[in-house]
């Protein structure tokens, strides 16, 4: 029997690699190109001309070198927005996730019957446009409640001005952030429950372990990835939160409650400022990227391998 | 393969009738004369482009939306292709466009020496020229219910801040709210700030009060501003409750329902009252800011300037349209043209002499006529102030309103935001030459 030679076996063995290389191209290619062209080239061009100081209701285009970020340092507004996000997002990472959680372990555990139908009450919100829930619940606030809760008998309530404290229109916010966003997370909870052996809940009853111990023992480490995911999202989420300053408060009281990204919205399309605005941009860029990553690298050292 | 024949079908159905549309209008010499204009949905002019395709079958006028339309203009010039006309604001804008030789100068077209005496002309103009044709006059004051005042007893007359005292009870015994402060959104409270402002300010004194504010040499706090405040204060107090909640819709509806008795804002507003309920009695007053009642001024302002690019291929039909802009003959003979329409779909009057069809404004347009001729009026002041600054005047009116800041604050905070504003935009505008 003839034996194929070793050059007949790396010929062919490079074809099949080409060939395999052609179908990842023609796989990725597409989406590659969109991602460069829709991602890429905006964050290069946004750290490009945050360098510029370019007002386009004035036509001035000049270098600016980095005072755009130095001028950042002294600006009250920014600053103000800074600490107002980092609270936002203290208050919306904790809330969501902490209620998906528990409603996920309670779904799971406690229910027989109507599993799915919670599923998707709780995931509804997630269908509907973020500034169309914004509006929503601006409507809420102002002519639903007040009637709610005059019918209620609630006066101290039904008198309450949701908009005109910070701490009301923070509570506002964090309320609406709570109920469009946990459905989501309770999706990504329940998925992670169900990989939890059932064994280990066995052998915990039988050495007459509580509920509570149960969920801090078994449940919360077997699903620290999918904390890690979500607790990502839900950063990501916060600092890239827009709509509800756009469609909500409008920054108010007293620019109070803009967010980074309403912030860097209004230096762009109010005062003009786009050299300045990009600068923000970017500011909220690695913002968002600096603590994802530190989040990310805390819970992954909690990870528990099955 | 039947179903790819049918996607393949309809997409090219889709894709083809703008292009052969298009084509269709294109040919054979015939021209589109575009104006961009800022709002509204497209059936609101739909009618001005029948009547001009009725009248000028050689041509279509396309009125097409940009928005925001600084923006839009923008992205159009970066692409070199302005549209032949778009709307803007007088002043800061027009002379914007101008001073960048974005835009061409008007002069000796009939309509300038056809506008009204009001016309504040000075917004309109660059370095001595026309630069803009003013399609919209706007005015800014205090609008009332005028069945609430007659139920209350109070007569229709120009108001001080004592007679404003006085009518606080008499509103209140009926249930009404005083004012309507729809303080949700901020743009209805920076209206009437503003429009206060310059009546603090005065006629006389307006334009060199600017210009020194501009300098960083001049202050809100002028003699009559502490006292223009005591409304603000008797408006915190007898205003809407929770006004931060309250929508400027929930204003109009509390206005045309009469809850409430008087708002501030401007004239487009007194429509919505009346598309609420038809039958609104509305009256228009001069806002008062001290007790003599000649203080008592309502804003007038030109409100849509339009400007012509400098580069029109169509500058023959910028022309035709301008002369169908001010020919009385349409609308007497029945027919429709520009202001026909936008007076009878949006109640938008022109700075030319008009009496054709209009919206009807509920008794209100009347007063603010009246005023205009009187010369009770001062300039708008939001056409004065440096781009930007109601932002950072929102949030201090909020503070002083929501008490967290008292009055010297107030003034101290305006007074920054004006002049950091203003040497911002001057150097911008330098770095721009």
């Amino acid at each position: 029997m003839e034996l194929v030679s070793e050059r007949t076996v790396s010929k062919v063995r490079r074809q099949r690699q080409r060939a395999e290389f052609l179908v990842f191209l023609a796989f990725v290619g597409p989406v590659l190109v969109l991602y460069t062209f829709f991602l890429i080239n905006p964050l290069l061009r946004a750290i490009y001309y945050s360098l510029f100081d370019w007002n386009l209701h004035y036509g001035n285009y000049n270098f600016f070198g980095f005072n755009n970020y130095l001028n950042l340092l002294h600006d009250e507004v920014f600053l103000k927005t800074l600490k107002f996000n980092f609270l936002f997002a203290l208050l919306t990472v904790f809330f969501p996730n902490i209620i998906a959680l528990l409603l996920a372990v309670g779904i799971e555990s406690g229910m027989r019957k109507g599993k799915n139908l919670a599923r998707t009450l709780f995931f509804m919100p997630n269908v509907m446009a973020p500034l169309l829930i914004a509006f929503t619940w601006l409507f809420i606030f102002t002519e639903v409640f007040p009637q709610l809760f005059q019918i209620l008998g609630l006066k101290q309530l039904a008198g309450m001005s949701w908009f005109g404290t910070f701490p009301a229109a923070l509570s506002a916010m964090t309320i609406v952030v709570v109920w469009s966003g946990t459905g989501f997370l309770l999706i990504l909870y329940i998925a992670a429950l169900q990989t939890v052996p059932e064994e280990l809940y066995e052998s915990a009853d039988m050495d007459g372990a509580s509920w509570l111990r149960k969920l801090a023992s078994i449940t919360v480490p077997l699903v620290v990835p999918t904390i890690t995911i979500c607790l990502f999202v839900s950063i990501t989420a916060a600092f890239r939160t827009f709509e509800l300053s756009f469609g909500m408060t409008r920054g108010s009281p007293m620019r109070s409650t803009e967010t980074l990204s309403y912030n860097t919205f209004v230096e762009a399309f109010t005062f003009s400022n786009y050299g300045a605005a990009c600068a923000k941009g970017v500011v909220l860029m690695i913002i968002t990227a600096v603590v994802g990553f530190f989040q990310v690298r805390m819970t992954s050292k909690r990870e528990v391998a099955l | 393969m039947v179903r790819g024949i049918g996607i393949f079908l309809v997409v090219s159905c889709i894709a083809g009738t703008p292009l052969f549309a298009t084509g269709e209008q294109e040919g054979a010499g015939h021209r589109t004369l575009e104006l961009v204009r800022w709002h509204g949905p497209q059936e609101s002019v739909h009618g001005i482009e029948v009547a001009w395709a009725k009248e000028f079958p050689d041509s279509t006028l396309q009125i097409s939306l940009g928005s925001p339309i600084d923006q839009y203009i923008e992205a159009r010039l970066a692409q070199n292709n302005l549209p032949d006309m778009w709307y803007t604001s007088p002043f800061e804008w027009t002379q914007n466009y101008a001073r960048r030789g974005m835009t061409r100068d008007l002069e000796g077209l009939p309509f300038v020496d056809k506008l009204i005496p009001a016309t504040p002309r000075a917004g309109l103009t660059y370095e001595g020229k026309i630069y803009a044709y003013p399609a919209a006059g706007g005015f800014m004051g205090a609008f009332y219910n005028k069945d609430v005042f007659a139920d209350a007893g109070i007569a229709e007359e120009r108001k001080t801040i004592s007679d404003l005292k006085s009518m606080i009870g008499k509103f209140e015994a009926l249930g009404v709210v005083p004012w309507s402060t729809p303080y949700k959104d901020i743009w209805p409270m920076v209206q009437g700030f503003q429009q206060m402002m310059a009546n603090a300010v005065g006629q006389d004194e307006f334009w060199n009060w600017v210009g020194a504010m501009n300098e960083g040499e001049q202050t809100y706090d002028v003699p009559k501003f502490r006292q223009m405040m005591e409304v603000w204060d008797l408006m915190k107090e007898h205003g809407t409750p929770n006004a931060m909640d309250v929508t400027y819709t929930k204003q109009i509806a509390n206005i045309a329902e009469g809850k409430a008795a008087i708002y501030l804002n401007n004239e487009s507003s007194i429509g919505e009252v009346i598309s609420m309920k038809d039958d609104s009695n509305i009256g228009a007053m001069g806002e008062p800011v001290s007790d003599d009642p000649n203080d008592s001024l309502v804003g007038f302002s030109v409100s849509i300037a339009i400007v012509v690019a400098k580069d029109t291929k169509n500058w023959d039909l910028v022309q035709q349209f301008f002369e169908w802009c001010i020919d009385s003959q349409y609308w007497q003979d029945g027919k429709a043209n520009y202001h026909s329409e936008m007076a009878d779909m949006w109640g938008i009057y022109p700075l030319v002499p008009y009496d054709g069809p209009g919206q009807d404004l509920g008794g209100a347009l009347e007063d603010l006529l009246y005023y205009r001729d009187q010369g009770w009026i001062t300039p708008w002041m939001r056409n004065h102030e440096p781009p930007g600054s109601y932002v950072e005047m929102a949030n201090t009116l909020q503070g002083y309103y929501l008490g967290e800041i008292d009055v010297d604050e107030f003034i101290r905070r305006l007074d920054d935001n004006w002049h950091s504003l203003a040497a911002k935009a001057a150097a911008a505008k330098a770095a721009a030459q």
